[in-house]
């Protein structure tokens, strides 16, 4: 697994925790990485505070553009059920594999002729790295809707489900970009 | 059982792949936030749909105006389409493999599903749920060489490896969406 993947899987597994154990009105019990900044879980909690005000509607400018990159993650995931995976795989900037993974898992895999076996070793890495992220990806969606039904349950706002995704996809990006910081300043 | 068997050209006809003319996509959005590098990493790169022949069908079927809750619930619908297509069509496994002199001149057509240009089938595996494994090489004079052999098998284990994990997790978004809803 790769940083990326496991920045993902820690942020997934912090979500999970919230979605557990908050109620409305209670604060984040998931503690932060230590960091002086606001915690992404005190963040989220305010977005659903907000969500779950009467007068919320007016509010959520600050979700806006997190609304706007979940539309584009969704979209995303959506191009996984069409088609779930076209790897390919360069060396010394030729085209040496193409792999197309279809939705029943069939493969389908197109070689240069004269293909070495490093080159054939370099595509598996590829297609197996590729599969994997996308595990990853499909994992993501799965977990931030179980968890955007789980607090939407306890939100008195008609319809909070779709308040709570975009505020739920801003948490994974913090989550995200405060273990980068940490690995930022821990290298220093 | 493992059966054995050599074959020609002919027994690489199309596979269906019409699904592939469902994709859908938008990178810009996404792929402008630099915050977001390693989800970035993980969506399709464009140059490889466009070097599929997957970029135009993907536009084909972009959710325009759709409000998030329109595009949630058609994909929903869109999901449980492809789950009961897939169930459908689980009874085999099939590896395909195929060779080309001159990659940059290949592309994949989406309505018959193959490969366009100057390509060779190599190699077909077939695994049946029952375990039976028929495998397709060419005939003699066209000989498969162990590279692309060894290239082959690879990817067979791959897609033996990944095939049960990916409709799992599959049907399990579905069922996590269904409820987002209910």
């Amino acid at each position: 697994m790769d940083q990326g993947q496991a920045h993902i899987e820690q942020a997934i597994a912090r979500l999970n925790h919230f979605a557990d154990g908050w109620m409305p009105g209670e604060g984040p019990r998931a503690k932060s990485l230590d960091t002086p900044a606001k915690s992404p879980e005190d963040a989220l909690v305010e977005a659903l505070e907000r969500i779950n005000a009467p007068q919320a509607k007016g509010l959520l400018d600050p979700l806006q553009s997190s609304r706007e990159e979940f539309d584009a993650f969704v979209r995303r995931v959506r191009e996984l059920v069409s088609y779930y995976a076209v790897i390919e795989t360069t060396s010394d900037g030729a085209v040496i594999a193409r792999t197309l993974v279809g939705w029943t898992g069939d493969f389908k895999s197109l070689w240069r002729r004269d293909l070495t076996p490093e080159q054939v070793r370099l595509h598996e890495r590829n297609v197996r790295a590729a599969l994997a992220r996308r595990a990853v990806l499909i994992r993501l969606m799965s977990v931030i809707s179980a968890s955007a039904a789980k607090i939407a349950l306890r939100l008195a706002t008609p319809g909070a489900q779709l308040l709570v995704l975009p505020a739920l996809w801003q948490f994974i990006r913090d989550v995200i970009e405060e273990l980068r910081r940490a690995e930022a300043q821990g290298a220093r | 059982m493992n059966n054995k068997k050599t074959g020609n050209d002919s027994h690489f006809e199309s596979a269906n792949d019409d699904a592939v003319a469902k994709s859908s996509s938008a990178p810009s959005q996404f792929e402008a936030n630099s915050a977001m590098d390693e989800l970035r990493a993980m969506v399709i790169p464009s140059s490889s749909l466009a070097a599929m022949g997957l970029e135009a069908a993907a536009k084909k079927n972009l959710p325009s105006g759709q409000t998030l809750g329109d595009a949630l619930k058609s994909f929903i619908r869109q999901l449980t389409d492809s789950l009961s297509q897939v169930a459908n069509d689980l009874s085999s496994l099939e590896v395909r493999t195929f060779s080309s002199d001159d990659m940059s001149q290949v592309h994949y057509d989406l309505n018959s599903g193959k490969f366009i240009g100057p390509v060779k089938p190599r190699a077909l595996t077939r695994i049946s749920l029952d375990g039976d494994t028929d495998i397709v090489v060419p005939e003699k004079g066209d000989e498969l060489d162990e590279t692309l052999w060894a290239a082959h098998v690879s990817m067979v284990k791959e897609a033996q490896a990944t095939r049960a994990q990916f409709i799992g997790s599959m049907a399990e978004m579905a069922t996590r969406l269904i409820a987002l809803f209910s």
